[in-house]
């Protein structure tokens, strides 16, 4: 069940592990749901920090990062998962791994709007990945 | 025939490709050569062992041969083509012919085969016969003049040759082979004077032994061979020409029938070869039960085995009380010129190794055997290689003959290596009780008990599992780590390993902000046909758990409202101040409070702490963290408020499916009469829904249900409960639970548990519908 081309942007064993709990090999109703949701989530978390950004809201940001982060890592795409924990830390004026503070919200803000970025980049790329793999499917 | 011609011609070209190496590579070489070759030449040689097969084949060989520098290196390989199955004499040969300092021994080989092949002119038997009858023991290898010498007399050879052997009459000309019978036929009549003539390493008497044998050899061709006990005096022991190693333990036995007849079976007894020359970088050999004993003989002592190259017998050890490792004593043999009567008791003083019986564990035992194997160090000094320690048991036997036969070196034969794990348990005094045949078996419970290292009452699940293969319960390592472990170990479909029906009848509540994550953990709940409800975070949660009967939470850490620690925290408040489970217990009520419907502390619990019905608590439920991070502050922090245990996102569905298991089959075992219910229910719908119960719980499993219903955490919710809700959580009877299971067959047989009559059908209480919808 090798996922073509998605080799470092999706944990093969995770995302494997949902695959399986789909009755159907062929229209893999279950899993395909769960994507397609999980699409669905992350477009609006997106769309949630970008206006979350504006308002400098930085808590949130950290809880919207990690909220997409729980299921990011659930799909085992972990890439996204990566900046969504980043986003989470920076939301904590924390630095990207969580260890040192940042010294103000500017700095904070900086990092995010750059690591939101970035996270949107990966997700487009999964998503991409992941649309050809069902529609390969069906 | 032309076809084992070819393989030999195989084999010999192998042979031949290596003959430059050095001694230690050309073993290995040949070994390899040997497993190719070998073993399948075995099977259609060993039947052809008879004499007359057997000339023909190598004349045929040698004929094959032109150039002499070719013959010259072909001479060295011969022995492996006439005493073929029997890797010693190959290995054995080239290597000490491509060893740099040759031994004369090896020249005078050559020469041998030279000559016959060269046939009528040459030296094909070095006859010094004529100093046969001398008793007194002789260098035991001749010089190269000495053929030289005896070179005129081999003339009258050739023409002698032919009648000597009726085999040989059929070829043209005499064969290498020649010179390899001739040592057997010469043992058979006049051992001694033979013995002593083989001690002058060449073996042929007088042409007369020759006519005199022949009649014999036509007969039962008997042969005697030199065997000693270790650093005891050496005897014949009579064997016949195509007797096997194996067969020769026999005769040993029945020769030392006091000394060692009584206590050893045959297969205790391994035979050790001592190669002549001692120079090469070859030690002593353990003989194989299947080689055949003469060719092997013959190979390793061409001229014949004289008294001073005589088997050295080795048994396990001495069946003492105190079980002792062999002492390498036995390498006083190399010591040819100690006399035999120097130490011929039978179990010559050997420190006695006392492993102390606490010492022993599961690895005492590999220990031990190396011990025993400790014999082998001068080989190891010698080859530079180390023996392969013998594993005990069958399997071993099983490797054995998976393995090349030909040039082993230093490794026991199979049958030894069965006993003397056997006798070594048999001779242990029985303080130590089975501690050798259960090593495994103790290391692996051993192991998977250090593994456990979640606080409450293994046991109590090991217990319970007894229609199921136990479940070690192991901390969930971090997320990499155990996803390539469980891959390994999982069956591709999920399915078939998972749904044994064996996880019992727990309700389950998971706390989960993420509507992905919460379908998914509730698709695999529904898999394994537990019942759940889901709370979005940790308020709910705490309400949902006052509605009473979850076995399990899984809770996430981080939620909005009420995180996963201050909701956990508060489950264990509200259960310590009801008076739930252990914490009654440390309490100042009475443990038993709650048995009466909660009567006592009612002055005591403010009214909003107050539990329900206590019959839907009868133990603390297990809250299992979902902790999105591995760090292990976090994880003592969910101990810390309360957690029982902790699972790393994402959640390996083995590893959810263990948790769930084991704390329920816990709960499980707490709530028996519950259990019991179950069961008497879960037959009945066996019964009544019959096989199509399997394939309709696949079908009837999360995904299709559940695709609309969870595309919003709103109608999720909903959903949820609805679903679950009309034949579980609300006040249904157990009939009407079952009619309903009945008319939804389809649907509800993938969700035993839900349907269940258990507690829920019969505790509900409407509050507790009403917080669940």
């Amino acid at each position: 069940m090798a996922i073509s081309g998605a080799a470092d942007t999706i944990d093969a064993a995770t995302f494997e592990q949902i695959l399986e709990m789909d009755d159907d090999e062929e229209d893999r109703e279950f899993s395909r749901s769960i994507v397609y949701d999980f699409f669905t989530q992350a477009e609006s978390t997106f769309a949630k920090m970008d206006t979350n950004i504006e308002e400098r809201n930085l808590k949130t940001l950290s809880e919207l990062g990690h909220f997409l982060k729980g299921s990011s890592a659930t799909l085992g795409l972990t890439k996204v998962k990566d900046s969504c924990e980043k986003i989470q830390h920076f939301g904590q004026l924390k630095d990207e791994t969580g260890t040192k503070d940042l010294k103000d919200d500017d700095e904070a803000l900086d990092k995010l709007k750059d690591i939101i970025a970035q996270a949107k980049e990966e997700f487009e790329e999964v998503e991409k990945v992941l649309k050809k793999f069902y529609h390969d499917k069906s | 025939m032309g076809d084992l011609k070819s393989r030999l011609n195989n084999a010999r070209a192998k042979l031949l490709r290596r003959g430059s190496a050095t001694s230690t590579s050309a073993r290995s070489t040949a070994s390899s050569a040997g497993s190719s070759d070998g073993r399948r030449k075995e099977s259609s040689l060993r039947k052809s062992v008879s004499l007359t097969k057997l000339p023909e084949v190598s004349t045929a060989d040698v004929s094959g041969e032109a150039s002499p520098a070719e013959r010259l290196s072909q001479s060295a390989v011969l022995p492996p083509k006439t005493a073929d199955p029997f890797g010693t004499a190959s290995d054995h040969r080239a290597e000490s012919s491509s060893s740099g300092d040759r031994h004369p021994e090896v020249h005078v080989q050559e020469q041998h085969h030279d000559a016959a092949a060269d046939a009528p002119t040459a030296v094909v038997c070095p006859a010094v016969t004529l100093e046969a009858p001398t008793p007194i023991p002789l260098p035991p290898r001749p010089e190269l003049e000495q053929v030289a010498e005896t070179a005129t007399e081999s003339a009258d050879l050739p023409s002698e040759l032919p009648p000597a052997s009726p085999s040989r009459a059929t070829t043209s000309k005499p064969s290498p082979p020649g010179v390899l019978r001739r040592q057997s036929l010469v043992t058979t009549s006049n051992a001694r004077d033979a013995a002593a003539g083989e001690a002058a390493g060449l073996g042929p008497p007088t042409a007369t032994d020759y006519f005199s044998n022949s009649a014999a050899l036509a007969g039962m061709l008997h042969r005697k061979i030199w065997v000693k006990r270790p650093n005891a005096s050496a005897t014949l022991v009579q064997i016949r020409e195509d007797d096997l190693v194996d067969d020769v333990r026999d005769m040993i036995l029945k020769k030392y029938a006091n000394s060692l007849g009584r206590n050893f079976d045959a297969p205790d007894v391994t035979l050790r070869i001592f190669p002549r020359d001692t120079t090469a970088k070859s030690g002593d050999r353990m003989l194989g039960p299947e080689e055949d004993m003469c060719r092997t003989l013959d190979a390793y002592y061409p001229g014949g085995q004289s008294v001073n190259e005589a088997l050295l017998i080795d048994v396990p050890k001495p069946r003492t009380p105190k079980p002792s490792p062999r002492v390498p004593v036995y390498y006083s043999h190399h010591d040819d010129t100690r006399p035999f009567e120097a130490q011929s008791e039978y179990f010559p003083p050997m420190p006695i190794v006392n492993p102390s019986p606490t010492a022993l564990t599961a690895n005492s035992h590999e220990s031990r055997m190396s011990l025993q194997h400790a014999s082998h160090s001068i080989a190891v000094l010698q080859t530079g290689q180390l023996p392969p320690l013998p594993s005990p048991g069958s399997t071993r036997r099983l490797q054995h003959h998976g393995r090349p036969k030909y040039p082993r070196h230093n490794t026991a034969s199979p049958t030894t290596l069965a006993g003397a794990p056997s006798s070594s348990s048999a001779s242990r005094p029985s303080n130590r009780p089975r501690h050798d045949s259960s090593a495994s078996e103790t290391k692996h419970s051993a192991s998977s008990n250090a593994a456990l290292p979640t606080p409450p009452a293994p046991t109590e699940q090991v217990i319970r599992q007894n229609s199921t293969p136990p479940t070690p319960r192991i901390a969930s390592p971090r997320p990499d780590k155990r996803r390539k472990k469980v891959k390994a170990v999982e069956p591709p479909s999920l399915p078939s390993g998972l749904l044994d029906g064996s996880v019992p009848p727990i309700n389950v509540l998971i706390v989960e902000d993420n509507i992905i994550n919460l379908r998914v953990l509730g698709a695999f709940m529904q898999r394994l046909k537990v019942r759940w409800q889901r709370a979005m975070n940790g308020k709910e949660a705490v309400e949902k758990w006052r509605a009473g009967g979850f076995h399990l939470v899984l809770m996430d850490i981080q939620l909005p409202i009420m995180n996963g620690l201050e909701a956990t925290k508060e489950i264990r408040r509200l259960e310590r101040v009801n008076g739930i489970g252990v914490f009654s217990s440390g309490s100042s009520k009475a443990p038993n409070n709650k048995l009466d419907g909660g009567a006592n502390h009612d002055k005591d619990v403010k009214e909003g702490d107050r539990l329900g019905d206590n019959n839907l608590f009868k133990s603390p439920v297990i809250i299992v963290a979902l902790t999105a991070s591995s760090l292990q502050s976090d994880r003592h922090e969910a101990l810390a408020a309360g957690c029982n245990d902790f699972l790393t996102k994402p959640v390996n569905f083995v590893w959810l499916e263990r948790k769930v298991k084991e704390w329920g089959c816990m709960q499980a075992l707490i709530d028996f009469d519950g259990w019991r219910r179950w069961k008497d229910f879960a037959a009945q719908s066996d019964t009544t829904e019959g096989t199509s119960k399997l394939s309709t719980s696949y079908s009837a499993i999360a995904p299709k249900g559940r695709t609309n219903s969870t595309l919003s955490p709103t109608s999720a919710n909903h959903a949820t409960n609805g679903r679950s809700g009309p034949t579980t959580a609300n006040g249904v009877s157990p009939a009407k639970a079952r009619e309903d299971e009945k008319k939804h067959k389809r649907r509800s047989t993938g969700q035993i548990p839900p349907s269940l009559p258990e507690e829920e059908s019969s505790h509900s209480t409407p509050e507790a519908d009403s917080s669940n919808s």
